[in-house]
């Protein structure tokens, strides 16, 4: 609630909402006036201070009203006044529980979805990062324009030398991206567990500024291989797996094979780079490697620094761009073109979620806005079926402003419940957001209902009731004259020409129209990135991750043989048709990526980043990737003799496009020499989405297993039938072979697929509700205004038919009118969404932000949805009995 | 003058003028200690009412401000008019005084007292 800014920028606001002649006049006592009580207030204590704000901005609200909008003498009441309107509005609004709950419903939808999408917009833009001063924290990168590489992964020797060499960094850190590398941590019972860890630099958590919740942290000299193995744990990990011993703090484990010291407990809730991370480890990096080639050849660590005392960004980078240029010289071989940059941690962390989350809060926001007009639009409606109350009212001598404020009250009131209301729900939102994790949010803080999200939603609430509220209620105030009690039923309600009800018709169908376009682009984007084929046929297959730990199969023999034997076993299992072994499955990041030479290139040329993956013959056939040249692997590829290799179709594409490819040599080694491995091309397979749906398949090398025997870890298997305990049989056949080899994760194919259009899933779902929501209440607003005009008119109606109009006349009366109003907003909304449709870009996949298709059914839609809502009023008007309506008058 | 019953926000301000000049800030200090603070106009609400004050003539800028006026600070003072408008309600009120269902309830709340 505590206000940053000076007194005097918030009641400046206040005067701004004052008539001219105010603020002309006394505006500067005015201010002196208002800033002298505000100080006044605030040393009676803060609820003294938050009442006090409260009551002179809704007294300068209702003065501002009146001053501006009545021209009857003027004056707001006092507070006392205030209450009394209150009291009045809640028995008011008593009388009238049908409009009450509708207005609540629809503005706690509106406040409910914007407070939800505000909790992930804040967790991940806006709240600081959990680190000491983040503020001071930078990712480092490198970029080398030879191979195209933006943002990419640094080499450890680099890291090392601008650790050393840019001074306006007070250290720098490194970690491993990317998925979480799992050990096998053998448990007290002996039991092999599977943990994610990350392995770091040991000044990682000195340079993040993190307190230790036990022990001490590791040191930079602590990331070496002649050093005792240590490992910082989660609190998570501390309290579930530690039993949260509190001598954790010199602990054992038994990790991969090694006796690995707990150093460190982190606090709850601290983690990094994301929450999944149980423990960290150090790189473990051998000091003999600093000197070796490819210690600045490899770039597989992400650096993070803090900057030194006083200094900037700036001169961090300018520093950092020196040292890069020092390095290529001093490593012309291994660091050409190589330059480094920087970019503030949390634009590293979560800067591509920037553009997506500021557009959802932009169609939220939409949303709200038309929820908060729909709800002005229905006490309008009310406002008109009320004005001979307020005209009674009027008589007996209640001033405009008591009306004003009375009907502002009731406003409030209303903006009050569907906060409540909005609040509620958005507790539930914040639920499901934190459970479906989309767009990775919660990669680094978690999303949660906290002080600043609240007061979100208050002052949302608030703002909306201010929003629906004043406009009616100065129409009302103005249309309640006293002399209308002399001029019959129904004369007041003539006096005010509806003009402002007709007025949000446009306003709520452009709005709609927007929300329903933006829906109509991301289902379409969706449904692309669904019919977007991963290359795989996934139905009954199975991947399987094996932990193994990392010194047990240390030569190839013995890790071909446990895999044979494993294969053998699982292959054993009654249902499952094949199993393969293979270095990751696709649209999981799996493999690896090498430079790459052909035998036939002029010497120099180097294809970069080529992907590279072992498997076993079974793979292609378990994946359901098809065979288009040549053949796969066979029984005994790359055991002796030849090595070989098979290639996608990208790959083909990429560097013989036209050209026959098979019995070409290739080899990993940039610089081939005569030791080089080259290896034969014997097959060309379908390509494999690699990465994501969204991404198109790279070129990629396929070995044989025995080839590549180090990075393999996966196991997939086709099985047909029920899946009914598929782990416990692998874990039987696994544990036949080696009781000591614990299961990873078990997915199916078909998951793997599903959760690769997961995001896009969930944005659709979210527009297409904001959609269906704004349809709806863009349905109830013109049906609502339809209806009244329709009850005002039913006289002239009446006379139209006495002298001789046919009831469907009448009908296309009503029913054009409406429509005209609607189509004026469909058309502006179109209009906006057209020239706005650039902020949606980057939520969509392989469809233009102007998508012609949207941009002709959106408004068809709507169109259709207000002749829907037009209807039945029109019919009613159709039904008027000429006689009676015009006796009544 | 005063064709019609003053608005207490109005009387109140006219009968923080009677002892002399005064500015907003002033005004507001007087009714809030005339009243032990149930009665506390906005800042909103005052200035409007003091504009109308000032169009209707019942008040106008004081003609010899205080000695330790301040400068930034506009003063106020009754005008004739206002004088009578206020005199007029306070008559109106006295007059209310006498009548019998009015002391019926004082001496009620006497008795509750």
């Amino acid at each position: 609630m505590a206000d940053p800014r000076p007194p005097s920028r918030w009641f400046r606001f206040l005067l701004r909402l004052q008539s001219r002649s105010i603020r002309r006049e006394y505006g500067v006592e005015w201010l002196e006036t208002a800033v002298g009580r505000d100080r006044a207030a605030a040393e009676r204590g803060v609820a003294a201070w938050i009442g006090h704000r409260g009551k002179e901005a809704l007294g300068a609200l209702a003065a501002a009203v009146t001053g501006r909008w009545t021209t009857e003498p003027r004056e707001v009441g006092m507070l006392g006044n205030w209450m009394q309107d209150v009291r009045y509005g809640v028995r008011s609004l008593r009388r009238r529980p049908g409009f009450v709950a509708a207005a609540v419903l629809v503005l706690g939808a509106g406040i409910g979805a914007t407070t939800t999408i505000f909790s992930g917009v804040h967790a991940v833009l806006l709240a600081p990062l959990p680190f000491h001063e983040p503020d001071r924290l930078v990712g480092l990168w490198e970029r080398n324009p030879d191979f195209g590489w933006e943002q990419e992964q640094a080499a450890p020797a680099n890291v090392l030398d601008w650790r050393e060499r840019v001074e306006a960094f007070d250290d720098v850190a490194a970690y491993r991206d990317g998925s979480l590398g799992g050990a096998t941590w053998i448990d007290e019972a002996g039991d092999p567990r599977r943990v994610a860890t990350v392995q770091v630099t040991g000044n990682l958590f000195d340079v993040l500024g993190l307190r230790p919740h036990l022990g001490t942290f590791p040191t930079f000299d602590d990331t070496w291989s002649t050093g005792d193995p240590w490992a910082v744990v989660s609190h998570r990990f501390w309290t579930e797996s530690l039993g949260g011993d509190p001598d954790a703090v010199g602990r054992l484990l038994d990790l991969d094979g090694l006796r690995v010291r707990v150093q460190a407990v982190l606090d709850p809730g601290v983690s990094f780079p994301n929450d999944e991370a149980d423990l960290w480890t150090p790189y473990y990096w051998d000091p003999a490697a600093v000197g070796q080639a490819w210690f600045r050849r490899a770039h597989f660590v992400v650096p993070v620094a803090r900057l030194a005392d006083g200094a900037t960004v700036e001169q961090a980078r300018a520093q950092l761009d020196a040292v890069a240029l020092q390095l290529q010289q001093e490593h012309p071989d291994l660091n050409t073109n190589m330059f480094a940059g920087l970019t503030p941690l949390r634009e590293r962390l979560v800067g591509h979620l920037d553009r997506p989350l500021r557009t959802l809060m932009a169609g939220v926001g939409l949303l709200l806005l038309l929820a908060c007009v729909n709800v002005g639009n229905l006490f309008l409606v009310r406002a008109w079926g009320r004005l001979d109350e307020l005209s009674v009212r009027r008589a007996v001598g209640a001033t405009p402003e008591r009306i004003v404020g009375q009907l502002l009250a009731e406003a409030l009131l209303v903006g009050a419940a569907g906060g409540v209301v909005g609040i509620g729900l958005s507790v539930a939102g914040i639920r499901l957001l934190t459970a479906l994790r989309p767009l990775g949010v919660a990669g680094v803080t978690s999303v949660s209902l906290d002080g600043a999200v609240l007061a979100f939603g208050v002052v949302t609430s608030l703002g909306a009731a201010l929003l629906f509220g004043t406009l009616p209620a100065v129409r009302a105030a103005r249309g309640a004259a006293p002399v209308s009690l002399a001029g019959g039923r129904g004369a007041a309600a003539r006096r005010v020409r509806g003009g402002l009800g007709r007025g949000l018709v446009p306003l709520q169908t452009g709005l709609a129209v927007i929300l329903v376009l933006a829906a109509g682009l991301v289902t379409r984007s969706f449904t692309r990135l669904q019919a977007e084929d991963a290359g795989i046929e996934p139905e009954g297959v199975w991947a399987l991750e094996l932990a193994i730990p990392g010194t047990r199969y240390a030569n190839r023999d013995a890790a071909l043989g446990f895999f044979d034997g494993v294969l053998e076993r699982i292959e054993a299992i009654p249902g499952v048709e094949r199993a393969a072994v293979t270095g990751g499955v696709p649209l999981t990041f799996a493999g690896w990526t090498s430079q790459l030479v052909a035998r036939e290139w002029e010497p120099g040329r180097v294809a970069f980043d080529v992907r590279h993956r072992a498997a076993t013959p079974g793979y292609f056939d378990v994946m359901g990737v098809p065979l288009l040249e040549g053949r796969t692997f066979r029984d005994g590829d790359g055991l002796d003799g030849e090595p070989v290799a098979v290639v996608n179709h990208t790959f083909v594409e990429t560097f013989f496009p036209g050209e026959p490819v098979l019995g070409r040599l290739v080899t990993f080694d940039r610089e081939p020499t005569e030791n080089s491995v080259w290896r034969t091309i014997v097959g060309v397979v379908g390509d494999e989405r690699q990465a994501t749906l969204s991404q198109p398949p790279d070129p990629e090398v396929w070995e044989p297993f025995p080839q590549d025997w180090g990075l393999v870890r996966t196991i997939v298997l086709k099985r047909s039938g029920p899946a009914d305990d598929l782990r416990g049989a692998l874990a039987a056949a696994v544990a036949e072979v080696d009781p000591a080899v614990p299961l990873g994760s078990l997915r199916s194919m078909e998951t793997i697929v599903e959760a690769a259009s997961a995001d896009a899933r969930f944005l659709s779902l979210l527009f297409g509700s904001f959609a269906t929501l704004a349809l709806l209440l863009a349905a109830v607003g013109i049906y609502g205004v339809t209806a009244q005009v329709v009850r005002r008119r039913v006289p002239e109606f009446g006379v139209r038919m006495a002298l001789g109009a046919q009831r469907p006349a009448v009908v296309r009366l009503v029913l054009f009118g409406a429509l005209f109003l609607a189509g004026i907003g469909v058309l502006v909304g179109t209009l906006v969404a057209l020239a706005g449709a650039g902020v949606m870009e980057s939520l969509l996949y392989d469809t233009g932000s102007r998508d012609p298709l949207a941009f002709v059914t959106a408004p068809l839609l709507l169109l259709a949805v207000a002749a829907l809502a037009a209807w039945w009023p029109a019919a009613r008007a159709a039904r008027v009995d000429p006689v009676r309506s015009l006796r009544a008058e | 003058m005063a064709p019609s019953p003053l608005t207490p926000l109005s009387f109140h301000i006219l009968l923080s003028l009677v002892r002399g000049a005064s500015h907003g800030y002033g005004m507001l200090k007087e009714i809030e200690a005339r009243t032990d603070g149930r009665e506390a106009p906005s800042t909103g609400a005052l200035y409007l009412a003091l504009q109308r004050l000032e169009r209707e003539g019942l008040i106008g800028p004081a003609a010899d401000p205080p000695a330790d006026a301040d400068g930034r600070r506009r003063y106020w003072a009754l005008t004739s008019a206002g004088r009578d408008a206020a005199r007029l309600e306070v008559e109106r009120m006295a007059s209310l005084l006498d009548d019998e269902a009015v002391q019926a309830l004082r001496g009620g709340g006497a008795r509750g007292g």
